[in-house]
């Protein structure tokens, strides 16, 4: 928990360091304050899908509508999410208008604990308002957030909630015969992916964990339909960073850090997934710049699956297909 | 906070805090006109100058907000004034973008955050503008509620 120290036991301005002037990181701290009720758009939620504000089920978006500002189709990671777990769940999904940041920029970025405990209790108290059991997130850093830094502070968060990451999810629910991978790539040549995974994903998570596994586990079933997986170089709790997470210190060095981790991925296939938002973000950000790594497609692990899930069920009357 | 809490919080002599980012060459001068020709205007507002309306970060807006501005107001040249030709546009784009995704998402008043062109000449409608921005924020009540 001392680790944000660092950053200001080296007497620098944090708030110089911060990328994107300090948009982001000043909304949170803004949701922080008890007299915000953010009022988020749920224009991106297609009609088809229910949503409810009470329930057992959360589709925690994190922090993608800000995104908006600065960065187009941000928004479909949300959307292919919600339609992922629309697909399995039965009851409809709780999407909350007024959710907040679950505080991890402020926590690691510029160490600011009181805002993130702030930002806990309201977030806490938004959950048991609402009755939920089940905490669903497709961003790696909320998932590291609520599964880890939460549960310190407030010791009964894990009893309370269940968390899971979409990966976990997806696989849990393929685990349990639930669903299956369908979608055959018709083209001759196999298409070949690689998997960059985010820090929060891998390193930053208690060594039990095991969805790097998982990821791969899932990969490895894609192979029947014409998919096939490459590691990077660098891979699992190895893998190079993004380089800004907790939109901090976006400069050269960090460039060069992408650049380094584009050249590992052109090497490893023609699609990039990844899992964090920000990842995603930040490594398309690059391809603007350099044109050798223009052709990868970057894309969300939600996003490149939402077309190849189909629900397996006894009672076919509720089969929902894409 | 619940409207009637907000109501009861908003008492008769509420002044406001506001922030002003003038342009150096028009609002700026403007400004400084209404002072000069002795127009009168609450004594809420704060003024930031800066070179040109197309510096204002709308990071710079959410700090103020943050830090206990109760409303923010931003003016430059009008369109096609600009003394960098086209510092403006940027400014009304990047402002007409904020305030639909970062403001209203976070469910601050829009009539908090405004963008208003000031020209130079224009002593007059500055002082009018102020005295009407701050009674709309004073109708508002106070942010921090
Ligand atoms: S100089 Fe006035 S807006 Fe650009």
């Amino acid at each position: 928990m001392a680790r944000y120290k660092i950053r200001q036991s080296a007497k620098k301005n944090v708030d110089e360091l911060i990328a994107h002037k300090g948009v982001y990181t000043t909304i949170t701290e803004i949701m922080s304050q008890p007299y915000i009720n953010p009022d988020r758009s749920l224009e991106w939620v297609p009609k088809n899908i229910k949503i409810a504000d009470k329930g057992s089920v959360l589709y925690y978006v994190g922090c993608i509508p800000y995104f908006n500002y600065e960065f187009d189709k941000i928004d479909v990671i949300a959307l292919s999410t919600l339609q992922i777990i629309s697909k399995i769940e039965k009851e409809p999904i709780v999407l909350f208008k007024e959710e907040i940041c679950c505080g991890h920029d402020v926590y690691w970025g510029q160490g600011k604990l009181e805002i993130f405990i702030e930002l806990a209790k309201k977030n806490i108290k938004m959950f048991e308002k609402a009755g939920i059991s089940t905490i669903v997130t497709a961003c790696a850093e909320c998932y590291r957030t609520f599964k880890v830094d939460y549960p310190k502070l407030f010791e009964d968060f894990s009893q309370k909630f269940e968390v899971k990451h979409i990966i976990e999810y997806v696989y849990e629910m393929w685990k349990k015969g639930k669903i299956e991978f369908i979608g055959k790539n018709e083209s001759e040549e196999g298409i070949s992916f690689t998997y960059h995974d985010p820090c929060r994903l891998s390193r930053f998570l208690p060594e039990n964990n095991a969805i790097t596994d998982n990821t791969r586990e899932i990969f490895k079933e894609f192979k029947k339909l014409g998919y096939s997986f490459n590691e990077m170089e660098h891979n699992k709790s190895n893998s190079l960073c993004c380089g800004v997470n907790s939109w901090m210190n976006c400069n050269e060095k960090s460039k060069a850090l992408r650049y380094k981790r584009m050249l590992e991925a052109k090497s490893a296939g023609s699609i990039m997934l990844t899992s964090c938002p920000k990842c995603k973000i930040h490594l398309s950000c690059l391809q603007d710049d350099y044109e050798d790594i223009s052709s990868i497609e970057i894309s969300d692990f939600s996003e490149f699956l939402v077309n190849h899930i189909k629900v397996i069920d006894s009672n076919k009357n509720s089969e929902v297909e894409k | 906070m619940t409207e009637t809490k907000k109501k009861l919080k908003k008492t008769k002599d509420f002044e406001p805090d506001l922030l002003v980012f003038c342009c150096n060459w028009c609002s700026y001068a403007g400004a400084d006109l209404a002072g000069v020709s002795r127009f009168q205007y609450p004594p809420n507002i704060r003024v930031i100058r800066v070179m040109c309306s197309g510096r204002i970060d709308p990071s710079f807006v959410l700090k103020a907000l943050k830090d206990g501005a109760d409303g923010v107001l931003i003016s430059g040249c009008h369109i096609g004034d600009c003394h960098y030709i086209s510092g403006n546009e940027y400014a009304l784009e990047r402002f007409e973008k904020m305030h639909k995704i970062l403001i209203k998402q976070l469910g601050i008043n829009e009539n908090r955050v405004r963008l208003e062109w000031v020209s130079a000449s224009e002593g007059k409608r500055f002082a009018e503008l102020i005295t009407e921005f701050t009674n709309q924020i004073k109708e508002l009540g106070p942010l921090k509620n």
